[in-house]
């Protein structure tokens, strides 16, 4: 938010406009996505349809919520894996991003396939959770 | 495989998961991923790869994260609740005044907030209870909230119009400034409904707050500087949506300070709670790109 207040004033302010500013405010957004995933996972706070699951009974509900579960922890992990093989594979390339102030590539994919691994874990371990 | 069958085979599979209960980006990841597969095999995985860090990094969706924030801030620091007193002063003695004052509320809470969730829990805790204890009928005062709360998206700071225009490929300040007529008309629309649907109106009262109407006006002028830091600044053209949010941003916690509620600790929650909402979508929005 600072970054971007700032290339307005220096945009209109100075005439100055910065080439660095909308980068790094993308580069934060990724990263913000990525290290909050894990936490919006443990803490059960992503959007679901869940009129299917609240018309069962609860016995069976549990069983329906560990199943979605991992569903969830497979997708997660596997994309996690396919990102950390892309991520290797920038690393080993030299990759940079494609911006008037290039950075390692897989700086970013890095943490995107951490983010993913990290979430599903927690999915992993909400397969065990006794309640819907 | 044709086409046609695969596609039907496809929205059927994303269907049954997200009718099964499981996260909404789960599905959307899951048929990416066996569509890439199916179609393209392991060497698509860099397709896959790629179509989400390029999301994860587009200016566009800082736009979304930031209006979360600029509602956030609005909503926590209670500087709504100014707002809410000067609308009910400022609608008159009518017959069933408070569906009138949650309309006006809706439209005013619309500018500042993109989120139709956050108006509707918004005006869920807050005019609802009190149409309860006033007698008006639950289910036309739920309807009428609901219905309102539908505003949010129409009016800008819209997050839906910045997601679909990104998903879309069109101009967010187009969609933005395109939300206003309609969302107006939309406004009065429910407002005539309510009045000639029938049914039993609340004899009229009087509002709660004794002020003068200057002094009401006096009090709602500070938002104006959020609506002007968000709109103003895109339609002079002076900032771009991503931006104009973040200036939104700045003009939030500007109008926070002038009613003296701006703290850390109410920063500090409005960004933690912020973070995670703008999370929550932007997974979804970034997990269904490469689906769309």
């Amino acid at each position: 938010m600072l970054l971007y207040v700032f290339e307005v004033v220096m945009r209109y302010g100075f005439g100055a406009p910065t080439t660095w500013s909308g980068e790094a405010v993308q580069y934060a957004l990724a990263v913000l996505i990525f290290c909050a995933l894990p936490d919006s996972t443990r803490r059960n706070a992503h959007v679901a349809i869940d009129i299917v699951p609240e018309a069962l009974p609860p016995a069976l509900s549990i069983w329906f919520a560990r199943f979605t579960a991992l569903i969830a922890a497979v997708a997660c992990g596997v994309a996690g894996w396919i990102i950390a093989g892309e991520a290797l594979r920038q690393l080993d390339r030299g990759l940079m991003t494609n911006a008037a102030n290039p950075i390692p590539r897989w700086w970013i994919t890095a943490v995107i396939a951490l983010g993913f691994a990290s979430a599903a874990l927690h999915f992993l371990r909400q397969t065990a959770h006794r309640r819907p | 495989m044709t086409w046609a069958a695969f596609l039907i085979l496809a929205i059927g599979l994303l269907l049954a998961i997200l009718f099964s209960g499981a996260k909404v980006f789960v599905g959307f990841l899951l048929l990416n991923i066996v569509g890439v597969l199916v179609l393209i095999g392991p060497r698509g995985f860099g397709l896959f790869s790629s179509s989400i860090f390029e999301t994860a990094t587009s200016p566009t969706l800082v736009t979304v994260a930031l209006f979360v924030l600029m509602g956030e801030i609005l909503f926590r620091s209670g500087t709504v609740d100014v707002l809410f007193t000067s609308v009910d002063r400022l609608v008159g003695r009518l017959k069933g005044r408070l569906y009138v004052v949650s309309i006006a509320l809706s439209t005013v809470f619309g500018a500042l907030s993109g989120s139709a969730v956050a108006v509707a829990a918004m005006l869920g805790r807050s005019v609802l209870p009190l149409m309860q204890r006033r007698n008006y009928d639950t289910r036309a005062s739920a309807a009428t909230i609901l219905a309102s709360a539908s505003l949010a998206p129409i009016i800008p700071p819209s997050l839906l119009a910045i997601i679909v225009g990104s998903l879309a490929d069109v101009s967010i300040a187009g969609l933005l400034v395109a939300g206003i007529v309609p969302g107006l008309i939309f406004a009065g629309l429910t407002l005539a409904f309510i009045y000639l649907r029938g049914g039993k109106m609340p004899p009229p009262e009087a509002a709660a707050s004794d002020k003068t109407v200057l002094r009401t006006i006096l009090d709602m002028l500070p938002f104006l500087l959020v609506i002007f830091s968000v709109l103003g600044l895109i339609l002079l053209g002076i900032a771009t949506p991503s931006e104009s949010a973040a200036t939104g941003v700045v003009g939030a916690l500007i109008v926070a300070a002038l009613f003296r509620r701006l703290s850390w600790s109410m920063l500090r929650d409005a960004i933690a709670s912020a973070v995670t909402i703008a999370a929550v979508i932007l997974v979804i929005v970034l997990s269904a790109k490469l689906f769309s």
